[in-house]
């Protein structure tokens, strides 16, 4: 597309700067570099902007000699519309080049209601939606993230699934591309190669037993210390430097706490390093210690010792996000700002938290509140979820008398003036693959209704806010995350119908989705129903590490409201210690830790 | 204080105002100028800023003041090189006071269109009308306006329209202008303008705001 007509068309849309590229730190786009890759994110830029994982990728692909990485993100309707009227393709940021051009396209999907909004970028991009209609001059359409660990509900329109950590598979894969093409290979050979490297699965080819892709050491992988720095206010506007991956904690709920095992992490060194490189490169006035639970971090006080001289003389703030109620360090850092704090309890009562292995006790819970108070925070936010195995209404209830008392508490040892504002958001639990949860059934829809009522209801009595999520998005995302390819059929078919943005509740049409199933004659329920442990699960051949054995036996642990210590000093043998050497020493290293406490 | 001169052109001209102010106390971070910070709830660097520009015009005549005693040489070059496509730093300056924005009363804007530039004399005859009526957007919508005190002169060089309209209290925005000099000549939508100059009103005369404050732009 030329300059002048992109002009035109930027005249008439919502936040051109989407759209018009130009960012901070673009790096040097290589005209004649021989693979050509499209990143892309299905949603809006200020969302996407704020996704570290194609930050990484992005990088890793422009570092390539043979490789230029350019982007593109889902245009928001009136950029859409425009497109579709003009005829015009969708085009990368960097040199407006449309998505057909490409020789590979990446999708990252972090979650399972923008499977759709793959399929409209595909549509804008004129690329063809289903794999078997690809041709060898195609671009090959592939998809990484959390989302893909079960990949078979988009396995009809990707051809290619990067499962697991996508730092090393994604280099391999442009090398493997280039050495392809340049032996005169096929795009059927470069598939049916590309499928032997470890974390990719390739559905053309067979359902194989495919192996979570896993770096063995974070310290010295690569991490983008000048990414781009997005045009407009991205919805995290803040540098954001990882500093473990993986998390020890165990919820049972939870699957990242599962698929991103074992925890590696980066040492307070290369910490300090790259966030002198973020300020100097970013220059954000926030910088995010990103991780799955930050206050984990082993080495947190010295790290912070560090690094907050250093961000003080820079003007910059650090946020610990994640942050647990039992770890609660944020005072060390958060001594400008008495914004409102987050926890996440999860569950009103302690057998209830016992069953979800949120080691968390009320005393935890009520230390953490007062320290906060007595610093004068105000306000307070706390997560739970609705719906978890075993809740009754008494759980549900006992979320209410929590409040009540934190209420109380506020009252008692408050240091600032004013009321305290509480705010519970309650989410629906979805049941997901590889957690010890993955059999478990998800309440219906009037159930969830049920349970949100009864807590609303609760909580207006004592003024407390109270937010939560529509149950229709919760079951929806309940039938992707457990599906099979059965369900590629119902995507197409709810796509047609213009369901797009389905994590935007404006956007979110429960009808047309319905309609759909229907159409396609696939039930919801068979999805969202409970999974019988002999059962063949859909998503078994794929191998994140964890072991079946480990999560039935978490499973059984937690129908005795039986706690699974963290396995940080404590391993548990998930499976994930016998898988690469270097596992073998970190997590041998925590079995060790354990033994002169019992001794 | 330092008065900095600088470019919005390029990709630059879809940065909404807020994102211009904050990227460019980023880039003052970046480059680690000292900046005083504002003593509040929520320090923040001290800039300031003149007017928005509509989003879309280009311009190489934008100002900002910088609360800093640094060098005006060494705080110009610190920032370029750190600011995204399409902005850059022409020039800098010590200034007493962060007035720039309130004083500038004008600026000149160039209109280019090929083939179908109006000559002196037709440009002399709008500026000869008793009105120029055109609908300019109010809060309460487009409304029809004599804008004919808004327009200072209009001057033909080489085949492209150089307007000087009000900014300020007497804005006419350089967009609401465009489409009416395009209604007169039959431009359609496609031309181009640029925001090129900046005046300051010094006792009834308009001197040029880099010739006020002695800042050589580069």
């Amino acid at each position: 597309m030329n300059e002048a007509k992109l002009k035109k068309i930027l005249a008439k849309v919502d936040k051109p700067s989407r759209y018009c590229g130009g960012e901070l730190n673009t790096p040097n786009i290589k005209a004649d570099a021989p693979f050509k890759y499209l990143l892309c994110f299905p949603d809006v830029y200020e969302v996407a902007m704020s996704n570290l994982g194609i930050k990484i990728l992005y990088g890793i692909l422009n570092n390539r000699a043979d490789t230029v990485c350019e982007t593109a993100y889902a245009p928001w309707e009136d950029m859409a519309k425009i497109l579709e009227e003009e005829d015009l393709p969708l085009f990368s940021s960097e040199t407006r080049r449309p998505m057909c051009d490409f020789d590979m396209i990446g999708f990252s999907m972090q979650y399972e209601l923008s499977y759709t909004t793959v399929l409209y970028m595909l549509r804008l991009g004129k690329v063809k939606l289903l794999c078997k209609e690809r041709g060898e001059d195609d671009p090959i359409v592939m998809a990484g993230g959390p989302c893909v660990v079960n990949p078979l509900p988009l396995a009809d329109f990707i051809d290619l699934f990067s499962i697991g950590d996508g730092e090393q598979t994604l280099d391999e894969l442009a090398a493997l591309y280039n050495e392809n093409k340049k032996s005169g290979g096929t795009r059927k050979d470069f598939l049916e190669k590309a499928a032997k490297i470890e974390g990719v699965y390739v559905p053309s080819v067979g359902k194989k037993n495919v192996r979570r892709a896993v770096i063995a050491d974070l310290d010295s992988a690569y991490f983008p210390t000048a990414p781009q720095v997005p045009n407009i206010e991205a919805v995290h506007n803040r540098a954001v430097l990882e500093i473990f991956r993986g998390c020890t904690r165990g919820c049972r709920f939870c699957q990242a706490g599962m698929i991103y095992r074992p925890v590696r992490e980066r040492s307070v060194d290369t910490i300090v390093r790259y966030a002198e490189e973020l300020i100097d490169n970013c220059g954000f006035d926030e910088i995010s210690l990103s991780s799955l639970s930050t206050c984990d971090y082993p080495d947190l006080r010295p790290l912070l010792q560090k690094l907050k001289p250093i961000t003080d003389a820079r003007r910059v703030t650090i946020a610990l996000p994640s942050t647990r109620v039992d770890s609660f360090e944020a005072e060390f850092v958060e001594q400008s700002r008495k914004g409102s704090l987050t926890f996440a309890p999860e569950a009103g009562t302690q057998r209830l938290r016992d069953v979800i292995n949120k080691n968390i006790t009320e005393d935890d819970i009520f230390t953490c509140m007062r320290r906060a108070f007595e610093k004068g925070y105000s306000s307070v936010k706390l997560y739970f979820m609705i719906g978890l195995p075993t809740e009754t209404d008494e759980d549900l209830l006992a979320i209410a008398d929590l409040a009540a008392r934190i209420k109380r508490l506020y009252r008692e040892c408050a240091t600032g003036r004013g009321f305290v504002n509480i705010t519970v958001s309650a989410s629906t639990f979805v049941p997901k693959p590889f957690t010890p949860f993955q059999w478990e059934p998800q309440i219906g829809k009037d159930e969830i209704r049920r349970k949100q009522d009864l807590l609303k209801t609760a909580l207006s009595k004592i003024r407390v806010n109270f937010n939560y999520h529509g149950s229709d998005s919760s079951v929806l995302e309940a039938v992707f995350a457990r599906g099979d390819e059965k369900l590629g059929k119902v995507i197409l078919k709810a796509s047609e119908k213009g369901c797009v943005f389905d994590s935007w509740g404006e956007y979110f049409d429960f009808e047309k989705w319905q309609a759909a199933f229907g159409e396609c004659g696939v039930k919801m329920q068979d999805y969202t129903r409970e999974f019988g442990e002999e059962e063949v699960l859909p998503w078994s051949f794929v191998d994140v590490g964890v072991t079946q054995e480990y999560l039935k036996e978490e499973r059984a642990r937690s129908r005795q409201a039986e706690t699974t210590p963290d396995c940080r000093g404590n391993c548990r043998r998930c499976g994930l210690q016998n898988r690469k050497a270097a596992f073998k020493n970190s997590c041998a290293k925590h079995i060790k830790r354990e033994l002169p406490r019992k001794g | 204080m330092i008065l900095c001169k600088f470019t919005k052109t390029d990709s630059a001209v879809y940065l909404p105002h807020l994102d211009l102010l904050r990227e460019m106390g980023r880039a003052v971070r970046r480059a680690n100028l000292s900046v005083k910070f504002s003593e509040g709830f929520n320090p923040h660097a001290l800039l300031f800023f003149s007017q928005p520009l509509p989003l879309g015009l280009p311009s190489t005549a934008e100002y900002f003041c910088a609360d800093s005693d640094d060098d005006p040489e060494i705080f110009m070059n610190g920032l370029n090189g750190k600011l995204p496509r399409g902005v850059r730093i022409l020039g800098a300056v010590k200034c007493e006071k962060a007035e720039v924005h309130a004083l500038t009363s004008h600026a000149a804007y160039r209109y280019k269109k090929a083939a179908k530039a109006p000559n002196q004399a037709q440009l002399d005859d709008i500026m000869s009308r008793i009105t120029v009526e055109i609908p300019v957007k109010t809060k309460k919508g487009q409304v029809v306006t004599d804008v004919k005190s808004r327009i200072n002169s209009l001057k033909d060089e080489n085949g492209e329209t150089v307007a000087v309209l009000g900014c300020g209290k007497e804005n006419l925005r350089a967009d609401s202008f465009g489409k009416f000099l395009s209604s007169e000549f039959g431009w359609g939508e496609d031309y181009d303008v640029l925001k090129e100059r900046a005046f300051i009103n010094a006792n009834g005369a308009l001197v040029d705001v880099d010739a006020y404050y002695g800042l050589a732009a580069k």
